[in-house]
């Protein structure tokens, strides 16, 4: 794959974007988690495979933000030999006992809501909905909650574009499964989103920049809501 | 072409997309082992091979490995009964890491339980 057909690929992937209202992050930044712990993915789609492929595509741009992230497999190992063996009934663990097991500051909760392709005629659409819940493990507090849905289309524009699209796709399909660079996209996209996503961690070099910059912002909203 | 390869392939290319920052971590073939450990095509000794050669290579280049990625690499040795290289691994991560201190105390208590009881899975 070189650099022009990804290019390709990247713009044909579209982050429906959700509620321009200003996000409350007083939460966030009075607890300010350093470490995350993941849960591997409830899956409410049709698709099966899908919460194991979306283990391998959340660490990346989770601790490109700034974050410590806890070795998602070896996590979900030590709560299958545990007896805790599905995600529902990791979901169900209290943050006491996941503070206590793994150290984590907080746990990022992700529902895969949606997960389907449609096979139409000349095009091919995958829709991806994805649920994200941080929360602090000390106070139970939700301190950060968004939904991201990604569209994946090929085809769709005029016919060169339509050649293009599937094209491109069929050169996808024979490296890799076409959903995991969807739901990756997903996850870099909603993670770095400027108005709704993660705030800069403090493993970030820019972390002291953008916690002057989010506190501003904050405040900024606060007055505004009075 | 081999499945983990085609993950690094992928790693690398949706690394390099235009507009994305530089990357704080050498990420390597970690998240291509962590979907290869859900297929049943998963090779431990590959893994533990490939992980271990990119690690070496991050620290001699001064890089700077990504979180988790030591802590994987010590849960591939549990599987493999090398509880020496699990536990150096686990340690490595708490160096670089102190976040991961308490999960990883966790870890080489319980991979040490495998050599002294000598049952069962790590």
């Amino acid at each position: 794959m070189n650099g022009t057909q990804l290019s390709i690929l990247a713009a044909l992937v579209i982050p429906v974007s959700g509620c321009l209202a200003p996000v409350d992050y007083s939460e966030y930044l009075t607890r300010f988690p350093r470490s995350v712990l993941v849960l591997p993915p409830l899956n409410d789609a049709v698709e099966v495979e899908a919460p194991d492929m979306f283990m391998s595509t959340v660490t990346t741009p989770l601790a490109e933000r700034g974050y410590y992230v806890f070795p998602i497999a070896v996590v979900d190992q030590v709560f299958k030999d545990n007896g805790v063996p599905t995600p529902g009934d990791m979901h169900q663990v209290s943050h006491g006992k996941l503070r206590e097991i793994f150290g984590a500051d907080a746990a990022l909760y992700v529902v895969i809501e949606n997960w389907t392709t449609q096979y139409l005629v000349l095009v091919t659409q995958t829709t991806v909905t994805i649920d994200y819940r941080l929360v602090d493990l000390s106070s139970s507090a939700v301190i950060w909650h968004q939904k991201q849905t990604m569209v994946h289309s090929s085809g769709g524009g005029g016919l060169a574009e339509m050649l293009v699209a599937a094209a491109v796709d069929a050169l996808v399909k024979a490296f890799v499964d076409p959903y995991r660079p969807l739901a990756i996209q997903a996850n870099v996209t909603m993670f770095n989103d400027s108005h709704r996503g993660l705030l800069t961690g403090e493993r970030h070099p820019d972390f002291e920049k953008d916690l002057a910059r989010a506190k501003q912002r904050e405040a900024k909203r606060v007055a505004a809501a009075q | 072409m081999n499945r983990l390869l085609r993950v690094i392939v992928l790693v690398v290319g949706v690394s390099v997309l235009p507009g994305c920052a530089r990357s704080i971590y050498e990420w390597g073939s970690y998240e291509g082992s962590i979907y290869d450990l859900y297929t049943d095509e998963f090779n431990l000794q590959r893994n533990i091979d490939i992980l271990t050669r990119e690690v070496e290579k991050t620290r001699d280049t001064g890089g700077v490995i990504p979180p988790g990625k030591l802590a994987h690499l010590g849960y591939l040795h549990s599987l493999a009964g090398n509880v020496d290289a699990a536990v150096q691994s686990f340690e490595a991560e708490k160096a670089a890491f102190p976040e991961s201190a308490k999960f990883v105390d966790f870890l080489i208590t319980r991979v040490r339980a495998t050599r002294a009881g000598g049952a069962g899975q790590p």
